[in-house]
């Protein structure tokens, strides 16, 4: 199954080779491009103004930064993680994914202060089992990236549990309309590198192909739980794909934002608002690029975004998918 | 220039919605003015004349609040771009709907009465524009005056080759720097809002209102070119020195396609992004004569 399948693969920000060859794998008829970045550029071909469907194929992660003598593993993060949800975590580390347990200093040796405080993560380590730094210098290395176990599980009422949604979900989504054709407008797809560390593929990707428009199809915060507020949920599991107005970093195109959400409401397609001006994405950068690249964002509600296990509904993916598909059918070519 | 600064703090201008601002300049443009609009948004006026091309930027957007989670009358918001909106302040929103702000134990919102507003609408403090005298002040009343005195610039004769630039979402730092690849310059004068800083407890002012115009050093986003610098200083109009805090608007500007030559300068403000801001006509009028003389 193509999302679990790129879900399970890794690539940390900036070590994104195992899931850029697994995506270039699953794409047939098309030219393929790596950049420099770590970017994959992939022209689908056609006629009419040149479309830009960007997702980001890295996710947030660890990167080994210090090996102690007595064999424990340090590490810094890559991307936004929150210290909070890493103790007691397993991670792979490396090619070879190397296994290993995110520990701390025994809670009963800990002060009172040291207990009420959230942990930092220069005061974690990562336990592989070594005895000492030279047996765990054989299979570590600094600078080696670490993810959470790749896991897939589909629970509840149509949600979906796994590694990596963000983003791989708006990978999963391009490249299922990878495989349609799409009379009428030229079709380029980005599977961008490093976005997760300050959004710094996209930019080159969106140079590189200098599109009319650009769509950025991303996982977006979904924080519809217990017990936050409701006006703080941002957006909610199951009601659609959200449309960002504005976000920290972009203001989407409102003609092409109007272009999308028409054609939702004109198919029977739930979609929703994102509710906040926070956030960022890859659309930050493409739009600024060349002379201005009018942008929209579609982003999946996603819980848990950047920890071990995200969130999604199977519904809003799917939904995510029939909207792309019926805007590039019957819209895009007169936009 | 009361009448040009009233026309402009009349019309809202929130960061990401500049179009009706950008119109009310165009207005007050000459008919035989060569303008153009970016996909930005931001608008480019091109003087033609002898020498090396000089840019002059400001930003025309203001801090503003858009509408994340309407409930009936009440819209909870994200305030961006550095506004700072408190209970009982009142405002104006996107399709001309009045509300106020409200507070409860969740935070802020905007409280319209039956009215009700929309995701993604927004919200600017009531324009208005009162003077005591030498003084004068209402919402965004900084930025208003930044734009009054570049206006004020490009209404004057100059036999230099200017491109008077209005750029957009300045205040929530998506300023893009591209349509610096349809100018050519080698000059770059960044008209901002500075901080005042005299305020009755305050023990050393350093930028008082009816000081004249800061010649900023160096701010948050840019540090200045000191010949430059050094050039407007030797005008003779008032000017002091800033080392400010704030971001301005060129240092985005500053480094794009090869890099220009820069300077920032402001116009000394009270109470950046509340209700209302206050700023001494005569700094406007001296910016705008600082600008002028420069481009003689
Ligand atoms: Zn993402």
């Amino acid at each position: 199954m193509l999302l679990k399948d790129l879900c399970e693969r890794s690539g940390v920000s900036g070590d994104e080779k195992e899931i850029r060859d697994f995506i270039k794998s699953q794409i047939s008829g098309c030219a393929c491009l790596e950049d420099t970045m770590g970017n994959l550029l992939v022209s689908k071909g056609g006629k009419g103004k040149r479309i830009l469907l960007a997702a980001h194929m890295d996710e947030v992660g660890l990167m080994i930064s210090g090996i102690e003598d007595n064999g424990f593993l340090r590490f810094k993060t890559v991307g936004g993680i929150n210290s909070d949800v890493l103790l007691g975590k397993k991670v792979y580390i490396g090619k070879d994914k190397v296994s290993g347990i995110i520990g701390v200093c025994a809670v009963h040796l800990q002060s009172k202060a040291q207990r009420e405080e959230t942990i930092k993560e220069e005061n974690m380590y990562i336990d592989i089992g070594a005895l000492d730094r030279e047996e765990a210098e054989k299979v570590v290395m600094l600078g080696d990236t670490a993810v959470f176990p790749p896991h897939y599980e589909e629970f509840g009422d149509g949600l979906i549990d796994a590694k990596a949604i963000d983003d791989r979900a708006g990978c999963a989504v391009i490249l299922r309309l990878l495989k349609n054709t799409y009379p009428g407008i030229e079709l380029v797809c980005a599977f961008t590198a490093q976005e997760e560390v300050g959004t710094r593929g996209a930019q080159a990707a969106a140079e590189y192909f200098r599109p009319d428009y650009a769509v950025v199809v991303e996982s977006t915060f979904c924080s519809d739980i217990f017990p936050t507020e409701p006006h703080l949920h941002v957006t909610t599991l199951g009601k659609g794909p959200a449309v960002t107005f504005m976000d920290r970093v972009a203001t989407p195109d409102r003609a092409l934002i109007s272009s999308i959400t028409l054609a939702a409401k004109e198919n029977d397609i739930p979609w929703q608002q994102k509710r906040t001006a926070g956030g960022g994405t890859d659309a930050g950068v493409i739009m600024r690029a060349v002379e201005g690249i009018p942008t929209a964002i579609l982003a999946l509600p996603c819980r848990n975004l950047h920890s071990p296990s995200l969130v999604i509904a199977k519904d809003d993916y799917e939904s995510l998918y029939r909207l792309l598909d019926v805007w590039l059918r019957t819209v895009a070519p007169s936009l | 220039m009361k009448s040009m600064l009233y026309k402009l703090a009349m019309t809202p201008a929130p960061s990401g919605s500049e179009e009706k601002i950008c119109e009310t300049i165009i207005s007050m443009l000459p008919e035989s003015a060569k303008w153009e609009k970016d996909a930005h948004g931001t608008l480019i006026v091109h003087k033609e004349g002898e020498g090396d091309g000089i840019v002059i930027l400001t930003a025309m957007d203001t801090p503003c609040l858009y509408v994340t989670y309407p409930e009936g009358g009440f819209s909870r918001f994200s305030a961006v771009g550095g506004a700072k909106p408190s209970e009982g302040m009142s405002v104006v929103c996107q399709g001309g709907k009045k509300g106020v702000i409200g507070k409860d134990e969740k935070g802020l919102y905007i409280d319209t009465g039956h009215e009700t507003l929309e995701i993604g609408q927004w919200a600017v403090p009531t324009p208005s524009l009162e003077t005591i005298g030498n003084m004068c002040f209402g919402a965004s009343m900084g930025r208003y005056s930044a734009i009054c005195a570049v206006i004020r610039a490009l209404l004057s004769d100059t036999k230099k080759d200017v491109w008077f630039v209005f750029a957009t979402k300045s205040n929530i730092r998506q300023l893009s720097p591209s349509f610096m690849q349809k100018i050519k310059a080698n000059v770059l004068i960044s008209v901002d809002v500075s901080g005042a800083n005299d305020a009755p407890a305050e023990k050393t002012v350093f930028a008082a209102l009816g000081g004249g115009t800061a010649l900023r050093v160096k701010d948050a986003g840019m540090i200045s070119s000191l010949p430059l610098l050094e050039g407007l200083e030797a005008a003779p109009y008032k000017t002091f020195r800033e080392v400010s805090i704030l971001r301005g608007t060129g240092g985005d500007v500053q480094k794009a396609y090869g890099g220009i030559e820069s300077v920032s300068i402001g116009i000394p403000t009270r109470y950046l992004g509340h209700a209302n801001e206050m700023v001494a006509l005569s700094d406007i009028e001296n910016t705008a004569e600082l600008l002028k003389y420069y481009l003689k």
